[in-house]
């Protein structure tokens, strides 16, 4: 980055030193008529304007600076105190001189980022949410998650992860329409809702039973999905190769104990009630 | 225009600053170079309150004036059990405010826990301030995760009166799990083992690339690296009593330099095999104060405080159950508090998760490091679309144009950050003349048919947190029963409705009783506060029927939102927490960008 700094002598001096050890190709002098000199080497990101700077105060130059140095370049307010920024100022930052490079150097990339940052456009994203927000009242859970009824639990927790990065409030601070922001809590509200839900298997497997039509039957699914649960799996596994081998004895014993591992899944009961029948 | 934001760990014992700079979150030190400032702030005889170290060499020195761990004491009621063991304790004066909140005495002056906390921060802003050159208004403040409503309203107005608006209020194992996760982004599960000064809390979480999401949370709110000081001062004073027929612990004054004495050794055990210390005491019978020199050794030490450590494995267990997840099955240990640095504690943490845990971050520094990147991250989708425009009709007539626009000359069409899912398609430089160029387009329609979903800008380097609510809320129904409206560890943001009718005639207000817990019995359960619903209009019994919507917000925190049912008018509600003191909070000046 290159930036000027202008500034009494000594106190130009020291800062100089400071950003040329950041890595800053960085100029310094107390007089505004060198910054002809460092723009001719190459284009200057960042100019900074001390009080201590003798001749015309600093309200005054930035103006003429900005017609010179054109758009791109910040122009930042050199003080000798700690100060609040004044944004119906010229300048685009404050920062008080002497202060830690680190600290200065975060400052000037930080106010030349935001100088020629545009900011993004919020339309696509509020159509969206508008969307969103009009569909919600006739959508089941696995519309509002937008996945297919018979979606595997990975594509589901996918479903979740990428409404949340969109739709969670931390994400939207940036949208000052308070209805927007309003209808987009809405509409996440009820992602939440539809995720807690299809998350849980056995919340899961109840409410594709009342909802009756196409949704995960304990027969549909395979064995080691029938639970979340690992210690559960183990068995269910197990019974998974018992079938294989046709081993139904050995399979339903299996499925058994990973039935009292889990008395409430509907799911595993089902399917060990399935079993029964078949034993010779 | 917002000041800076910075993260903030306000810990019982300790309080720790920090601030992404240039991509790398820095902790901030005071003027002597020291990052970690003691939470301790000694009221002088001139009044000015003194804040941090110098606070804490006080503690000796003038114990009445001296106030410390007020963290224990914020958002609990007087009646609280907390409260009147704190007020046996601690060596300064606790007192009951009329307002049922406990206060401190001191110099005659009386303060509520917020105001210590609040001289705290203020104390924490000021060092930000010198460093960063510029004033710092805003701030992501951390939380022990089993933090209760009435605690966090407590943490919020202490953070309004030193002047600081809060950003978020970021549960501290949430904030070491983004201050390891954020740079490698795998997918893994990772345990937080967080044992400070006062609380214990273990927080398990699932990172999947761009989200944290917090799967369980539990702990213990009176378990912590104090309990080994503790420990220590009674091996001593037992000593003592069995050699000089003198009990130390009828003596206050005489148990807060044991207690000082025994966290040294503490310290000094971590580094080495024995430690010693030394006890000089006027004893009733002695013509001058006798000597008392005492050796412990570290298996001493193990041996009386294993105890102590074990009780944190209960808890633990706790966890992993309600997560469905075994301890084996953890990929990632972060240890935080600097009482993990106790040796005990790494070896018995070691075994029960079968791994070594993670120590490249500074104990005491990671939940502050972790709270300035969010924070910075919360800046960074702050910065992203500007200025809105209000929503468009979505009814609106469609154009011809299938899919987006092409591009204006001279947009390069860069995009920007991750696919959220959304059907929107989003380029850098599109000038805000769309409309005007392309007459028959409608963004609504252009979305809703296209079919490929790119990106959108929404601060691309960060991560999203997604918290749980550490307790299950719900209302008090007939016969005391608990009807849990939301769950514990229920993932945040979340809301549930209920909808309440006049059970007499012309009856112009509701009152309904909440309550924190999960037993089904409302009076095991501990009481949050009361919703008042006020201003019903008179009508028979039963025709006035409210829906009252309640909302876990991000921060943890309760919203509640009541409207008629039948109009959808908003009706007016009023809610008062148990446990939080009135306190005569600033207001905030939006124009002038500060509190006033």
């Amino acid at each position: 980055m290159r930036v000027f700094i202008l500034a009494e002598t000594v106190l130009a001096d020291r800062v100089v030193h400071g950003l040329a050890d950041a890595g800053f190709a960085v100029e310094g002098d107390a007089d505004v008529r060198q910054i002809r000199g460092f723009a001719a080497g190459g284009d200057i990101d960042a100019v900074v304007v001390h009080e201590s700077a003798p001749g015309p105060t600093p309200e005054t130059v930035a103006p003429l600076l900005r017609k010179a140095l054109g758009d791109d370049t910040a122009i930042v307010l050199g003080v000798g105190d700690v100060r609040a920024h004044d944004d119906d100022s010229p300048f685009d930052a404050t920062v008080k001189l002497p202060l830690a490079t680190r600290v200065l150097a975060d400052r000037l990339r930080r106010a030349v980022r935001a100088r020629r940052s545009g900011g993004g456009d919020a339309r696509a994203l509020l159509a969206d949410i508008e969307i969103r927000y009009v569909r919600l009242s006739g959508q089941d859970h696995y519309e509002v998650l937008g996945v297919k009824p018979g979606a595997a639990h990975d594509e589901i927790v996918a479903a979740w992860d990428r409404l949340s990065l969109g739709l969670h409030p931390d994400r939207l601070r940036a949208l000052a329409n308070p209805e927007a922001l309003q209808r987009a809590n809405d509409v996440y509200a009820r992602v939440v809702e539809a995720a807690n839900v299809l998350r849980d298997p056995e919340a899961r497997a109840r409410y594709d039973r009342e909802r009756g039509g196409v949704g995960r039957t304990a027969a549909s699914l395979p064995l080691d999905e029938l639970s979340d649960n690992p210690k559960v799996q183990k068995y269910l596994r197990l019974a998974k190769v018992s079938l294989l081998n046709h081993d139904e004895k050995m399979a339903r014993v299996h499925l058994e104990f990973a039935a009292t591992m889990e008395p409430d899944n509907p799911l595993i009961a089902e399917r060990v009630a399935s079993l029964t029948p078949n034993e010779g | 225009m917002s000041g800076r934001a910075v993260g903030i760990d306000l810990g019982t014992s300790n309080s720790v600053v920090s601030a992404v700079l240039d991509g790398e979150a820095v902790v901030i030190p005071d003027d002597e170079g020291n990052p970690i400032q003691p939470s301790v702030v000694s009221f002088t005889a001139s009044g000015e309150p003194v804040v941090g170290r110098r606070a804490k060499d006080r503690m000796i020195v003038d114990p009445v004036n001296t106030v410390y761990s007020v963290k224990r004491l914020v958002g609990r009621s007087w009646f609280a059990p907390e409260i009147k063991v704190a007020a046996k304790k601690y060596g300064y004066s606790i007192e009951k405010g009329d307002d049922d909140a406990p206060r401190i005495v001191v110099r005659g002056k009386r303060y509520t826990a917020e105001d210590v906390q609040a001289t705290i921060l203020r104390h924490m802003k000021r060092i930000a301030e010198n460093y960063l050159g510029e004033p710092v208004t805003r701030a992501v403040i951390t939380v022990p995760a089993n933090f209760n409503e009435a605690q966090r309203r407590s943490t919020r107005n202490a953070a309004r009166l030193a002047g600081l608006e809060v950003m978020r209020l970021l549960n501290e194992p949430t904030a070491a799990a983004l201050a390891y996760g954020y740079q490698d982004r795998n997918r893994e599960r990772i345990a937080i083992y967080d044992l400070g000064g006062g609380t214990f809390d273990i927080t398990l979480l699932e990172l999947r690339e761009n989200v944290f999401e917090v799967l369980s949370t539990a702990g213990d709110t009176f378990l912590g690296g104090d309990d080994f000081d503790h420990m220590i001062a009674g091996i001593v004073s037992r000593a003592f009593l069995h050699r000089f027929d003198h009990d130390l612990r009828t003596d206050p004054a005489a148990m807060q330099r044991l207690k000082s004495m025994a966290e040294s050794m503490k310290i000094e055990l971590t580094q080495r095999d024995a430690a010693s210390g030394s006890v000089s005491q006027v004893v009733p019978g002695a013509a001058k104060p006798v000597d008392f020199d005492i050796t412990l050794t570290r298996e001493q030490f193990n041996q009386a405080c294993k105890r102590i450590v074990q009780q944190t494995f209960l808890v633990c267990d706790e966890a992993l159950q309600l997560a469905g997840v075994q301890s084996s099955e953890i990929d990632r240990l972060v240890l935080v508090g600097g009482s993990t640095r106790v040796p005990l504690v790494r070896e018995m943490v070691e075994h029960y998760f079968f791994r070594k845990p993670l120590t490249d971050i500074n104990p005491d520094e990671v939940v502050a490091v972790g709270a300035a990147i969010y924070a910075f991250g919360l800046e960074e989708a702050e910065a992203g679309p500007v200025a809105p425009p209000p929503i468009p009709d979505a009814a609106r007539k469609s154009g011809t144009r299938k899919g987006p626009p092409p591009l204006p000359p001279g947009a390069t069409g860069r995009m920007t950050a991750i696919d959220p899912g959304f059907g929107a398609t989003m380029y850098d430089d599109l000038p805000q003349a769309v409309d005007d160029e392309f007459p028959e387009f409608s963004l609504a329609d252009a979305v809703a048919e296209s079919a490929a979903y790119p990106a959108v800008n929404q601060a691309p380097s960060m991560p999203l947190l997604i918290d749980v609510t550490p307790d299950a809320l719900g209302i008090e129904t007939v016969g005391g029963i608990m009807d849990i409206l939301i769950h514990r560890n229920a993932p945040i943001p979340t809301r549930v409705s209920r909808t309440f009718a006049t059970s007499r005639d012309d009856q112009d207000t509701v009152r309904i009783q909440i309550f924190e817990g999960t037993s089904r019995q409302v009076e095991e359960n501990r009481f949050l506060g009361e919703l008042v619903l006020e201003g019903l209009p008179p009508a028979p019994r039963g025709d006035v029927r409210v829906e009252v919507a309640f909302q876990i917000n991000a921060d943890g925190m309760l919203d509640v939102a009541a409207r008629d049912s039948g109009t959808g008018a908003l009706r007016r509600t009023r809610l008062t927490i148990a446990g939080a003191a009135d306190v005569d909070l600033p207001e905030w000046d939006a124009e002038a960008g500060e509190y006033r």
